[in-house]
């Protein structure tokens, strides 16, 4: 399965969020994803803030303030080392909306989701994480956060670039991977539940479709295919 | 004795809170088909914030099934904490199906079946409709929301 696969497998599952507040406000255009239903539910005066009810097949998921889904919609800008700007409920806003496909992310939006999931590889300390570039320089920023992924941890750390190569001690540098070309992509196989992928195709300069999942076959899947075509 | 202070948000001369009801409305049982609940059963069905809320969204929504009250308490806790899960809703759920939907339907104040999947507020009496709304308000003042 190539990194797109995940969005295709994403797509076949549907979530419903019911939108609760006074007025639905603008909520609606600024939450866009294709296998998501949103619906609005009038709050009466006097209640609780605005907040959502994620459900889907199997019933109810969870349910967040719209307050802290702004950290999804418009997260912090995200840098190296520095979870401190990332809310500790983004980790738990992302399990709650895995396997949704966002028709339009920004940088941003996968900067942050990326810098949580390389935390869970970190945490977990073992297991493959291959993390897909666009080009070299893509990856400066963060070769810092990759030596000692490499090093201080059992991690098996790869990279892959479209086209470009990189020197970077313990990580293992694919330099023409094809799956690389037009997808933002991180996937972790590391023990018991934490596996995770983030995979995003690159729609315009600032402006990717993605979904991101904690389906341990659908993780393993694209693995097996990054690995191969690397 | 205690004093309490009243927040400004509970006062206002067009509140219908702190006016005694107009004698027009005061029938409670005048043959009218609204319902005015014996005083034990409005106040023992008001003395419990979860079936305050309950009534404070059914007021305004005239019925909703089980499953859209849980997500209203669930929207209730998430201002003291970040996220609801599946098992939390799940109590809501039974606590509105075992405890708090029966008190309210014994009360006289919200039609619910047993078997139904969703609780309606009854047509009350003016005074009543008044009362719960007190209560509602009380809380919402009290707990700094407009």
């Amino acid at each position: 399965m190539s990194p797109g696969g995940v969005i295709e497998a994403a797509l076949e599952r549907r979530k419903t969020l019911v939108h609760y507040a006074p007025d639905p406000g603008d909520f609606s255009d600024r939450f866009v994803a294709r296998n998501v239903d949103v619906s609005f539910r009038e709050l009466p005066p006097g209640g609780p803030g605005p907040f959502v009810a994620v459900r889907d097949d199997d019933g109810f998921q969870g349910a967040v303030s719209v307050e802290g889904l702004e950290d999804l919609l418009a997260p912090p800008h995200a840098t190296a080392f520095d979870h401190d700007s990332v809310s500790p409920t983004y980790g738990a806003l992302l399990e709650l909306l895995d396997d949704t496909v966002f028709a339009s992310l920004s940088r941003r939006q996968l900067l942050a989701t990326t810098r949580e999931f390389e935390d869970r590889a970190w945490r977990a300390g073992r297991g493959r994480l291959h993390v897909g570039f666009q080009t070299a320089e893509a990856l400066e920023p963060q070769r810092a956060l990759y030596r000692r992924l490499a090093t201080e941890t059992d991690l098996d750390v790869h990279v892959h670039f479209a086209n470009g190569d990189v020197d970077l001690d313990g990580v293992t540098v694919h330099g023409d991977s094809e799956s690389t070309a037009g997808y933002w992509f991180v996937a972790f196989d590391g023990p018991d539940d934490s596996q995770c992928a983030l995979v995003a195709e690159q729609r315009g300069e600032d402006d990717y479709e993605g979904a991101w999942t904690y389906d341990s076959d659908l993780v393993v899947d694209v693995l097996d295919d990054v690995t191969a075509g690397a | 004795m205690y004093l309490v202070t009243v927040p400004e948000a509970m006062g206002g001369d067009d509140s219908p809170v702190y006016s005694l009801p107009d004698a027009e409305d005061w029938r409670p049982s005048g043959g009218s088909e609204d319902v005015a609940p014996p005083p034990d059963a409005l106040f023992g069905a008001l003395a419990d914030a979860t079936r305050r809320r309950v009534l404070w969204y059914l007021l305004d929504e005239s019925s909703a099934a089980i499953d859209e009250l849980a997500d209203v308490l669930a929207g209730w806790r998430l201002d003291e904490q970040h996220t609801v899960d599946p098992d939390e809703h799940d109590s809501f759920v039974a606590a509105l199906h075992h405890t708090h939907l029966p008190v309210l339907n014994d009360a006289g104040l919200v039609d619910y079946d047993d078997d139904g999947a969703t609780a309606a507020a009854t047509p009350l009496a003016p005074v009543v409709e008044d009362t719960v709304r007190f209560a509602c308000a009380y809380d919402a003042a009290l707990t700094g929301r407009r």
